[in-house]
């Protein structure tokens, strides 16, 4: 496809647009190999980083919090954000405009706005800042991108399916267990895949409302780093690029497949 | 007549639409009816307030003699074949069968013999483990037909059930449903748009216009005696004229048309002296002879041939009898023994018609 004049150049522009996105990432993850404490000269080639990180009980327990954080907080913002995106698809009122509107707010709001009214509008309740408001933190964040998928999908759901099972002698509640949630399926699943990914990698907003003992692996990179970038980060970053791409290609996946 | 379906005065409003306006209809227990109309007269409506997905905002409907106007879908004892099929992209053949006779609680033992059943009367043995993806548009309409009639309702509704299919299998299924109906003897009806299928499968047809009843009849009712303008023309092909009634005796009425043709109906009850009437004529009812014809039919103008369309089994005349009327005609291709004049592009001929075979319109 490819011919002459002005397409040349373009796939030099793209090729330079990949590169510069990915080159970083790159040299990250060959570093963690890297035996040198000193993560700019290359020495010679070794997992040592990697064993080391799995017998640091701080970064862990990090580890371990994350994980509570993010398959919680993805539980809750799945099946809430699907209720959501489901009620604003099924009912039609006056302010619906207005509703699905202001949905998308959160998702362009900063970060760093989000994670200062968070963190106000708990100490407003007294609730103490740890895993819980983490929580409540991340499932907020969560539910718009899940009701972003979710509606997507409900979009191109057939409307007769539900007549069609409500017709054939099934109640509101049997048609939306038998009918509407396999229909939606691949894209609850894909919705929970990135709430857990988005979770898991947030750093911003966690960095407010988290409290002590409750640091999660983006903090713990964070907190290291701020002692000298080592290879262990590396390793640690590393894998963590690794998991969350594979998440995301496994969403992106099941989405595709059964559209 | 043992009723089946009876709306009463049911009227139908989206914001300031009107998409059903106080209709009234009965249909008998077993009967094939049909709801015919353009797109957009409000028949699919109708449909969808008889299965329930919509509620009358005025009237009641009735099933089996019981008010079902405010129940759920799912609590009437109708069933729907679906335009689009709307068959579970998740389940297979079976489990799409299945599905109505486990919200019905069937016991487990009773649906295997159900279900085979259900499969033999639509010809699907050896599709049971399919999804709808891998099927054929005619096969997906089978499943839709046994998905609902397991559940041996009281009433078949179908929305255009065979308006996504080629011509040849369109007139395959049109045959295999009549046939299917008669065999099981349930109430079916049957929205379509196409006035050949509805005249080819009803027991009785309901023309619809902008959501008001125009007339219920037999085929042979709505095609020889439509009572509107909309239903001659919407039923096969019309010819119309409009005239006044110059003089009126006990049998007859003496119309001058606008076209200055003079000619005698047979008169009904009401009085029309001097009143404007429309009456209108099917193509096929028309006598053509040549110029020297000497026939004696009491409507006999002179024309000529405006326009020919050979089609082989018949031909369509298209002939002006005034400068403001100009008529179709059908002529039949017939045996040679009783072989008929065959005109040429303007010939001039002699156009006639018996009094009975036209039918005054209500305006």
């Amino acid at each position: 496809m490819i011919r002459k004049g002005f397409f040349k150049p373009l796939t030099w522009f793209t090729a330079l647009g990949y590169l510069f996105l990915y080159l970083p990432i790159c040299v990250l993850i060959a570093f963690s190999f890297n035996t040198s404490r000193f993560s700019v000269v290359w020495k010679s080639f070794t997992v040592q980083w990697y064993i080391k990180l799995l017998h640091d009980p701080l970064v862990l327990h990090a580890l371990k919090n994350s994980l509570v954080v993010a398959v919680v907080a993805m539980i809750l913002s799945t099946i809430i954000g699907t209720l959501t995106a489901y009620g604003l698809y099924r009912y039609r009122f006056r302010a619906k405009v207005v509703f699905d509107g202001i949905l998308f707010l959160p998702i362009v709001t900063p970060e760093i706005v989000v994670g200062i009214s968070l963190v106000i509008f708990f100490v407003l309740i007294h609730l103490s800042l740890g895993l819980k408001s983490i929580i409540i933190a991340h499932v907020a964040f969560d539910i718009p991108f899940v009701m972003l998928i979710v509606r997507a999908r409900l979009q191109g759901m057939d409307r007769s399916l539900e007549e069609a099972s409500m017709d054939l002698g099934a109640d509101e509640w049997t048609t939306f267990f038998k009918v509407t949630v396999p229909q939606l399926l691949p894209g609850i699943i894909a919705a929970a895949l990135l709430a857990f990914t988005l979770s898991f990698d947030d750093f911003v907003i966690t960095f407010f409302v988290a409290g002590v003992g409750s640091t999660t692996l983006p903090l713990k990179i964070y907190s290291m780093v701020r002692l000298g970038v080592s290879p262990k980060i590396n390793a640690l970053s590393a894998l963590i690029v690794f998991f969350s791409i594979t998440l995301i290609t496994i969403a992106d996946r099941v989405q595709r497949r059964s559209v | 007549m043992d009723v089946s379906v009876e709306l009463r005065g049911v009227t139908k409003r989206f914001d300031d639409i009107i998409a059903v306006n106080n209709m009234s209809l009965e249909i008998a227990r077993g009967e094939f009816f049909s709801l015919l109309g353009p797109s957009g007269c409000g028949k699919t409506t109708t449909l969808r307030l008889v299965a329930g997905f919509e509620a009358p905002t005025a009237g009641e409907i009735l099933i089996n003699n019981q008010d079902v106007s405010d129940k759920r879908p799912y609590e009437r004892n109708v069933n729907t074949v679906f335009q689009n099929y709307a068959l579970f992209p998740h389940l297979t053949v079976v489990g799409n069968i299945r599905f109505g006779l486990e919200r019905k609680k069937v016991a487990k033992h009773q649906m295997g013999d159900l279900i085979d059943e259900a499969l033999d009367l639509v010809r699907l043995q050896g599709m049971a483990d399919r999804y709808p993806h891998q099927l054929s548009g005619g096969q997906q309409q089978r499943v839709a037909l046994a998905r609902a009639l397991i559940l041996r309702p009281e009433v078949l509704l179908l929305d255009e059930p065979l308006g996504a299919l080629d011509l040849k299998l369109r007139k395959e299924m049109q045959l295999e449903l009549k046939t299917l109906q008669e065999k099981i003897g349930i109430t079916f009806i049957y929205v379509t748009h196409d006035q050949e299928e509805a005249l080819t499968m009803s027991d009785r047809i309901a023309v619809i216009e902008q959501g008001v009843l125009a007339q219920a009849g037999t085929p042979e009712e709505i095609y020889e005696f439509p009572r509107t303008r909309f239903v001659a023309d919407f039923i096969g092909v019309s010819n119309f004229f409009s005239g006044k009634v110059t003089r009126q005796d006990e049998t007859s009425l003496h119309i001058n048309t606008d076209g200055g043709l003079r000619v005698i109906l047979t008169a009904d009850d009401r009085n029309r002296e001097n009143q404007s009437v429309h009456f209108s004529i099917r193509p096929e009812k028309f006598m053509v002879e040549p110029e020297t014809g000497r026939s004696d039919w009491e409507n006999r103008f002179p024309g000529f041939i405006k326009n020919r369309i050979y089609l082989g089994d018949s031909i369509h005349y298209v002939i002006s009898l005034s400068d403001k009327e100009t008529i179709t005609v059908f002529l039949k291709n017939r045996s040679s023994g009783q072989r008929q004049a065959i005109f040429s592009q303007g010939d001039k001929v002699y156009v006639s018609w018996l009094r009975e075979d036209a039918i005054i319109l209500k305006d």
